[in-house]
């Protein structure tokens, strides 16, 4: 069991404060349409059978994405306060390069198991933070390398690297209010 | 104050899911399934947020040592999911989870407003 530690009392945010519209990720729990989205390829074997198969065409496009949603983070400040803010930036700072070494490694050793998995791990933590072109970054990652496609994602995990290299100082700016 | 098990690898989402709900339920957390299985049959809670990409056991498996087990196969539970993809919804829902949710999770209110219908619908069949 892991000890819960409180961090503060949650201000609900409120969505008619924000000024620009977030994504359809993340205004709805079942933001895709089936019948809007090309039929699913059949699965990998060993994969779970609630991973489904992307079809490239409809990944999202990572120079679409701007390198840092900053409405997010203002979300975030006002659910949890600096320090729910902190402790996240904290762990994606800690946790990230790890998780793009591994992931470049991968790529190079052709594992495209370990590339999904890591790109997985590490979209979840940008999207929390709003860093969505890395967010995007590793849904081309983790869906390529789900289907086993590895040939375009030597430059996807450096332009991964790279992206990590410029959102980092902005979310730290985030915390100085800057 | 309703008891939620929350089961996630990842420490930023457990963070995020504290921040949201810590105020309204009462939260018990796991990083790993097996764990979390074997302490929900001695205090079963009354709903589960479960992580799909767990390592090593994954959320289906739970979900289904869950399901077919006598203390545990009632208990509400929402898949916590990054996977946001075509018929994603019913793949989940013919696994047996009650509702998912879509990570990341930005928007409080999709967490909340999951939670409090499926307490409100086993309160009712309980009733």
């Amino acid at each position: 069991m892991i000890m819960s530690v409180p961090l503060r009392t949650p201000i609900r945010y409120q969505m008619s404060v924000m000024n620009t519209e977030p994504p359809k990720i993340f205004m709805s729990r079942h933001p895709v349409s089936p019948e809007a989205m090309p039929e699913a390829r059949p699965r990998r074997a060993g994969t779970s059978e609630l991973r489904p198969v992307p079809d490239p065409v409809s990944l999202p496009v990572p120079d679409e994405y701007p390198c840092l949603r900053e409405e997010v983070v203002a979300k975030l400040w006002r659910l949890g306060g600096e320090k729910l803010v902190g402790q996240l930036i904290e762990l994606f700072e800690a946790g990230a390069p790890g998780r793009i070494a591994a992931i470049l490694s991968a790529v190079a050793a052709g594992d495209g198991p370990t590339v999904e998995r890591e790109a997985h791990a590490l979209k979840s933590s940008a999207g929390n933070l709003g860093a969505m072109r890395m967010w995007a970054l590793c849904q081309q990652l983790e869906s390529r390398a789900s289907v086993g496609e590895l040939s375009r994602t030597a430059a996807l995990a450096h332009q991964l690297e790279s992206e990590f290299g410029r959102v980092s100082p902005r979310l730290r700016g985030c915390l100085k209010g800057e | 104050m309703k008891r939620i098990v929350v089961i996630e690898d990842n420490p930023d989402n457990r963070l995020l899911v504290e921040a949201i709900l810590e105020e309204h339920y009462t939260l018990v957390e796991f990083d790993n399934g097996p764990e979390a299985l074997v302490q929900m049959r001695n205090d079963p809670p009354d709903l589960v947020l479960l992580d799909i990409s767990l390592p090593g056991m994954d959320g289906t498996e739970v979900l289904r040592a869950m399901r077919s087990d006598p203390i545990l196969s009632a208990i509400p539970t929402i898949a916590l999911t990054a996977h946001a993809m075509a018929g994603d919804r019913d793949r989940f829902l013919a696994a047996g989870f009650d509702d998912y949710v879509t990570k990341p999770l930005v928007d409080e209110e999709a967490l909340l407003g999951a939670i409090v219908n499926q307490l409100d619908r086993e309160q009712r069949r309980s009733a």
